[in-house]
Order: structure tokens, then C-alpha cells, then sequence
């Protein structure tokens, strides 16, 4: 081991924060492809396939009643994947990636955006080589099932009375990219534990170096979708927007 | 990046090869980049890198551009293994975790090469005919169809959008990023509508028959041959090793 000052530390730290946060596209909380070891791979896809399967058949049963929002599925997997690519200046001056789960998850409800979110995850591995096949299942299991839940189930305050509707908004999308970024460093923590620490100081280190771009990230999209909300519902204008008025 | 990758999946010299046998081959060779060492490894990423740029005929600059782009992920990852923080702001390198980062770092680029030899020698629709024949449910096809459809159009809004946004100064606050959504979600909803009234107007949007125009196809027997030769010579490594 080898011990060197403070200044390295925040050098390494900076030279962390302009590489995540660079102007090419730094995608950087879906796991590559190839990085988690087989038997991790295998594990999540087993954990998350159940949660995909009961998403699929709600979904199935949903587009047989109303097979007119088949179009509106694939509008919803489209608007979340762009979004996932732009580069919007974040609150902290650099660029984030929105990811629309949040948003997603109030408009339509968790378990369409499991499939919803899969897809986009898929689409991203095939069109953009973005994530991968073989850590589908870990990434799905991060941004498809524990985000929308987590967004969802913070909405449910507002419907519960507890809190405004803004602010149950602002908690769904922000909470459900947190969820998603602490549920990724939890998966590359149990793979790779340090060796002085084990699985917590992984996650810490894990964590704390992708906080750097997540939590800001969180913050502004917290922020943005309440705007754009806000928008919707003055100008009502979207034929998107009528299903949740309506729901 | 997405219409560079798509136009090459349309327009690559291995085009004419079957998506199944593409398919397997890439999804063998990623399994048995999976299980096996840095030697099997790199000589994946060998081979594919010659389907891609020698065989395919894609730019070794948009290879390399893809690949740095990916490495992102990688990158801050393995910093993250090797060095370990402690308080108050020590920073210790550990050399155990080298090598391992090393050999996570092939293997991930090994797999990445797969899927990348995937994305940009076979267009999205020729997936979805696979995995209609996978027997993959109608409606998850068809959905993934329309998906693809939807992405090039709102990807284009959104770079228009963008780019009127900062030809007049805009696209320097955050709060530009919700308008940008905002309108975004304006566009989308557009082209539902769009497309939503062509669909009835041809009797109705209850279910769509995605037909799939088969190529043709050649035999391409010399990247099957290369193909068989390297999948024979990993598991002759493989099992050789025990």
C-alpha cells in the first residue's frame, strides 16, 4: 500500500468529476458489459426476471383491454431512452442525463415502466452499446424495478394527502434516481468487495465516487419534472398527459 | 452516435450474413469470454475487432470513438477498485488490485466487442424478426418495432430542439433542460397523435402484423469458417486448462 497527501486525493477526485462528467456521453451508472463476474450476472438476472415477468403480464393484459396504448407504450420507452441521452446543464454547472423514471413511474405506474424500462435498457445495449446483455439483468434491476417503485410508492404520499403534489413529484424523481444509484453501487459492491473492509467499504467507495454526478443529477431532475408538470397541467396540452388526469 | 451505428447496421459488408448466425457466434463468443481467462479473452476481442473493421468494413476512429465512450463505466470503476480513500484524505493505491482490475478491464472490453460486432453488422429489425422466431410474445415485438421507430423521430426533435435553443443563447441553465423536456413531451405527443391517426385512418391500431422483409442472404463462408475456427480453438483452451 502507498500513502500520498491530500492534494492527490482531490486531484483524483477532480480528474473523477471532469471524466464523469465530460461532454462525450457519460452514460455512467449502467454497468458495462462484461463487468460483473458470471455468477453475479446470473444472480441478478435470476432476481429481476420475476419482476419482469409479472410487469409483462400486466402489460399484456393492459394492451388486450386497451390495445389503442400500444402507441403510447412505445411513445413513453422512445421519450425515456432520448432523454436518457441529452445533455442538460445541471445545477451544478456540468451536464446530467435525465433518466424519466420518476416521471414515467406517476404518469403510467411501476409495473409498466418495469417493462418500459427493460426495453429502454435493452435498446440502449443494442443501438448505443450502452450497458449489455449480460448485466441487463443488474441494470434492470437498478433503473426498471427498484427506481419505479421507489418513485411510485413516494407519489402515493401525495394521494395519501401527506405531502403537495409538487413536492411528492420532486420526491419521486429524485428519490428513484438515488434508489437507482445506491442500488448499483450495492451490486458492484457485493462483486467486488475491498479487500481491507469488505462489501461496506466497497459500496462506500463505490457511492461516494458516483455521488459526484448522481446526486446532482437527482436534484435536477427533481426539479425539471416538477416544471415540465407544471407546464403540462397549464396548458394541458399533450394527449399524453390525459391519462393521468383521467386515471 | 445512434445514427452513425444505425446507418452502418444498415449498410455493412456483413449484412448479407444471416442475423441468426451473427447472433450465435456473438452470443458464444461472449459466453465464453465470460468464463474464461485474459488469454481466451484478448483473442476475442482480436477476432472481433477484425469482423468489425477488417470484415465489416467499419472506421477503426468510430470503433475506437465507441469503445472510449463505453470505457467510461470501466474507467471510473477500476479507480474505484484500486484506490482506497481513508480519513483523513489518505489515498492508498493497492497493488493486489491491479491485476485483478487489469483482467476485469479485458474481459469487459471482450464482452463489449460482442455486442458491439451485434449492433453495428445487424439492423434492430432483423433482431426483432430472431426474436419473433424465439417465439417472444407478439405484443413485446411489436412494441419494441414502434419503440425503434419513436426513438429516431424524438431524437431528432430533441436535435432540433437543441439546436434552436442555443442559437439564441439558450441551453446555459438547468432551467432550459425542463423546457427542452417539456417540448420534447409537446413533439412526442405529436407524433402519437400522427401516427395514431395514419394507423386508424388504415383500420384501426388494434394490432400491427410486423412483417419482416427478408434479405438475401450469402453463405459468407469464410466468416463462418473464422468464425467455427475461433469458437473451436477458445473451448480447445478452455477445456485444455481444466
Amino acid at each position: 500500500m502507498m500513502r500520498t497527501s491530500r492534494w492527490v486525493v482531490i486531484a483524483a477526485l477532480l480528474t473523477s468529476y471532469f471524466f464523469l462528467t465530460n461532454e462525450q456521453d457519460a452514460y455512467a451508472m449502467h454497468i458495462m458489459e462484461g463487468f460483473l463476474p458470471a455468477k453475479w450476472a446470473l444472480f441478478w438476472w435470476g432476481l429481476f426476471l420475476p419482476f419482469f415477468l409479472v410487469g409483462l403480464r400486466r402489460l399484456v393484459r393492459t394492451l388486450k383491454e386497451h390495445p389503442e396504448q400500444k402507441l403510447l407504450m412505445a411513445l413513453a420507452g422512445a421519450f425515456t431512452f432520448v432523454l436518457s441521452a441529452l445533455k442538460i446543464p445541471s445545477v451544478t454547472g456540468s451536464s446530467s442525463h435525465p433518466t424519466g423514471i420518476g416521471f414515467g413511474a406517476a404518469l403510467f405506474g411501476p409495473w409498466v415502466m418495469v417493462v418500459i424500462g427493460t426495453l429502454v435498457l435493452l435498446f440502449q445495449a443494442l443501438l448505443l452499446a450502452h450497458g449489455g446483455l449480460t448485466t441487463l439483468g443488474a441494470n434492470a434491476l437498478s433503473m426498471a424495478v427498484v427506481g419505479p417503485l421507489v418513485a411510485f410508492s413516494v407519489y402515493q404520499l401525495h394521494r395519501r394527502g401527506l405531502v403537495s403534489h409538487r413536492v411528492a413529484l420532486f420526491l419521486a424523481a429524485c428519490l428513484s434516481d438515488l434508489a437507482t444509484y445506491v442500488t448499483t453501487s450495492v451490486q458492484l459492491a457485493v462483486a467486488f468487495p475491498a479487500p481491507d473492509g469488505g462489501v461496506l467499504a466497497s459500496f462506500l467507495k463505490f457511492a461516494g465516487i458516483f455521488a459526484i454526478t448522481q446526486v446532482p443529477l437527482a436534484v435536477t431532475e427533481g426539479i425539471l419534472t416538477v416544471m415540465v408538470w407544471n407546464w403540462l397541467a397549464s396548458y394541458q396540452a399533450s394527449p399524453l398527459f390525459e391519462r393521468e388526469k383521467g386515471a | 452516435m445512434i445514427r452513425e451505428f444505425d446507418r452502418f447496421a444498415y449498410d455493412n459488408r456483413l449484412r448479407t450474413w444471416r442475423a441468426e448466425w451473427k447472433l450465435a457466434m456473438a452470443l458464444i463468443l461472449l459466453v465464453l469470454g465470460m468464463i474464461s481467462s485474459w488469454r481466451e479473452q484478448l483473442l476475442i476481442m482480436a477476432g472481433m475487432t477484425y469482423w468489425i473493421i477488417g470484415r465489416a468494413g467499419v472506421p477503426l476512429s468510430l470503433y475506437g470513438k465507441a469503445m472510449a465512450a463505453a470505457s467510461v463505466f470501466l474507467g471510473v470503476s477500476l479507480l474505484t477498485m484500486v484506490i482506497s480513500i481513508s480519513l483523513p484524505f489518505h489515498l492508498s493505491i493497492s497493488y493486489s488490485q491491479l491485476r485483478p482490475a487489469a483482467e476485469l478491464a479485458v474481459r469487459s472490453l471482450a464482452a463489449w466487442s460482442c455486442l458491439f460486432f451485434l449492433l453495428i453488422t445487424t439492423p434492430a429489425p432483423e433482431w426483432f424478426a430472431v426474436l419473433r422466431r424465439c417465439r417472444l410474445p407478439a405484443a413485446v415485438i411489436e412494441l419494441c418495432f414502434l419503440m425503434y421507430r419513436f426513438i429516431f423521430l424524438l431524437e431528432q426533435a430533441a436535435a432540433e430542439l437543441w439546436l434552436a435553443l442555443r442559437a439564441r443563447n439558450g441551453g446555459t441553465h438547468w432551467r432550459h433542460g425542463g423546457m427542452l423536456m417539456y417540448q420534447l413531451w409537446l413533439k412526442a405527443g405529436q407524433s402519437y397523435e400522427a401516427l395514431g391517426r395514419a394507423l386508424t385512418a388504415r383500420g384501426g391500431i388494434d394490432s400491427f402484423v410486423y412483417r419482416h422483409q427478408p434479405l438475401d442472404t450469402k453463405p459468407h463462408s469464410i466468416d463462418m469458417a473464422a468464425g467455427a475456427a475461433l469458437i473451436g480453438l477458445l473451448l480447445g483452451m478452455v477445456w485444455w486448462k481444466g
